[in-house]
C-alpha cells in the first residue's frame, strides 16, 4: 500500500560537517532525515529504514562509494532505493561509473541548497511513482484486493514465518454460489457488483489478514497467527454476511458463498503453500457437496506439525 | 626514516575577518558558528598530520573541508582545499616540495575565517 509517512532520506557520509549541514539545509522539506557517519553503518541503516533514497557520499574512509553502491544494488531488501550520490570529483568517469552502477543522479559538493532539494524531491518523486506501479501490478483491478500472484508470494513468505517462529497460520479459501447462474440471470455487471461487495465484506477483519482474489468468484483469506478455530468463526461471520446482505437491485435475492479453512498447524511437517491451498480447497469442496452455503474445516493430518 | 616537518606556522593576528555568505542567515548562523569554532581543532589536526607526514589524514581532513566550505558559505575555502588536495595527490614525495604554499594559503584562510568568528 502507498503510505502517507514521511518519506526517509537516508545521508551516508563521514563527514558530521555534511550531517549538519543537511539538517539544517532540508529542514521543512517534507521527509525524514537520517544520517550515517561510515558505510558500515549506512549499510545496516539501509536494511533497517528502508528509505526511499540515499544520499551516498562516493569518498567514505574504510569502503569505497562504489562498493557500497555496489552492495545495495546486489541486496534485493535494498535494491529498489534510489540513490544520489554525492561527491566533491570533478571526474566525469566517477559521475558516469556511479550512474551505471544503479544511482539515479549526482550531486556535486558543494552544493547548492536549491539544487539538493530538488534532486531530492525528483528522487521521491520517481520512487512514489516506482511504489505506486509495483503496487498496482499486484490489485485486483475489479474487487481491489490482491491479485493471485500476490497472494502466491505472501502466502510463501506467511508459511516460512509461521514456521520460524512456531506460529498457527490458516487460510480460508471461499468460493460464490452459483454465480454463474447470477451472471446469465442478472448480468454482469450484477455480477461484478456481487464481486465487489463479497471484497468488501472479506476485507472488513483485521488488518492482518490479507484477503486476494484467487480466481474469477473464488477468494483467499491468509490469517497469519490466526487457529483453526479462530479462523473458522471468521469465515462463519463472512458466510453469514454475504447471506444477509440486500441487494438494491434484486431485493428477493440472497447470495451465498461456500467456505474451506485450513490451519498449518494441523498439516504434516514441510507442508507447503500449495498443500495448505490444497487443503483449504479439498474443504471448501465438501462444503459445496455438502449443499453450499457453509464452512468446512480441513481434515486433520495424522501426523501433524507441531508448534 | 626520519620525516622533514611541514613548517605550519601561520599568524592569526591582525588578519582581515572573512565572512560566511550565510551571516546574517537565521538558519545556517548556529552551524557556521559550530563550524567556526571547531576551526583551531582543525587547524592543530592538520599541523599535527603535516608534523607526523600523515598524509591520509591531511588528505581526509582537506577534502572533507574542500566538501563543506562551499555548504558554510565559504567557497574560498573550499577552492583552497582543491588545491591543496591537488598537491597532497601529487606523486611519490613530490607533494613535500609543493606544499606549502597553498597550505599557508589554505590555513591562513582558515584562520580569517575564524577571526570573524561571533561578530
Amino acid at each position: 500500500m502507498v503510505d502517507d509517512a514521511l518519506p526517509r532520506v537516508l545521508a551516508i557520509d563521514d563527514s558530521e560537517l555534511i550531517h549538519r549541514l543537511l539538517q539544517v539545509r532540508l529542514q521543512g522539506e517534507r521527509l525524514e532525515l537520517h544520517s550515517a557517519l561510515s558505510a558500515k553503518d549506512g549499510l545496516a541503516k539501509a536494511r533497517e529504514l528502508m528509505p526511499e533514497v540515499i544520499l551516498l557520499d562516493l569518498d567514505l574512509d574504510e569502503m569505497d562509494g562504489f562498493e557500497v553502491l555496489d552492495r545495495l544494488k546486489q541486496d534485493r531488501a535494498t535494491q529498489d532505493i534510489s540513490i544520489i550520490f554525492i561527491s566533491s570529483t570533478n571526474d566525469t568517469a566517477a559521475r558516469v561509473r556511479g550512474l551505471d552502477h544503479g544511482a539515479v543522479d549526482f550531486i556535486a559538493k558543494p552544493f547548492e541548497v536549491v539544487e539538493l532539494k530538488a534532486r531530492v524531491r525528483s528522487a521521491l518523486r520517481m520512487q512514489h511513482l516506482v511504489k505506486m506501479l509495483a503496487h498496482k501490478a499486484q490489485i485486483d483491478g475489479l474487487s481491489g484486493l490482491w491479485n493471485r500472484r500476490y497472494f502466491d508470494q505472501r502466502l510463501l513468505q506467511e508459511l516460512s514465518e509461521a514456521n520460524r517462529h512456531h506460529r498457527p497460520l490458516s487460510l480460508i479459501m471461499c468460493d460464490l454460489d452459483r454465480f454463474k447462474r447470477l451472471n446469465d440471470q442478472f448480468g454482469h455487471p450484477f455480477g461484478d457488483q456481487v464481486i465487489w461487495r463479497m471484497a468488501q465484506i472479506l476485507s472488513s477483519g483485521r488488518n492482518s489478514d490479507v484477503v486476494c482474489r484467487y480466481g474469477g468468484e473464488e477468494f483467499g483469506v491468509i490469517l497469519p497467527s490466526t487457529t483453526l478455530e479462530r479462523a473458522h468463526e471468521v469465515a462463519e461471520r463472512y458466510r453469514s454476511q454475504i447471506e444477509d446482505h440486500r441487494w438494491n437491485d434484486q431485493p428477493d435475492l440472497i447470495v451465498t458463498g461456500s467456505f474451506g479453512v485450513a490451519d498449518l498447524q494441523f498439516m504434516p511437517k514441510g507442508s507447503t503453500p500449495e498443500d495448505l491451498i490444497k487443503a483449504a480447497d479439498s474443504a471448501l469442496y465438501r462444503a459445496k457437496q455438502a449443499g453450499r452455503n457453509r464452512v468446512e474445516l480441513a481434515h486433520r493430518s495424522a501426523e501433524p506439525r507441531t508448534l | 626514516m626520519v620525516q622533514e616537518p611541514v613548517d605550519m606556522s601561520t599568524s592569526p593576528s591582525g588578519l582581515a575577518p572573512l565572512w560566511s555568505a550565510f551571516r546574517g542567515d537565521h538558519q545556517m548562523e548556529p552551524i557556521v558558528e559550530m563550524f567556526l569554532g571547531e576551526i583551531p581543532k582543525r587547524i592543530e589536526s592538520i599541523g599535527a598530520a603535516g608534523r607526523n607526514g600523515d598524509l591520509p589524514q591531511l588528505r581526509r581532513i582537506v577534502h572533507q573541508l574542500k566538501g563543506a566550505g562551499g555548504g558554510y558559505g565559504f567557497p574560498q575555502i573550499s577552492e583552497a582545499a582543491q588545491k591543496l588536495e591537488n598537491c597532497l595527490d601529487a606523486s611519490g614525495e613530490a607533494w613535500r616540495s609543493q606544499i606549502q604554499v597553498p597550505l599557508d594559503t589554505f590555513l591562513k584562510l582558515l584562520a580569517r575565517a575564524h577571526a570573524g568568528r561571533g561578530i
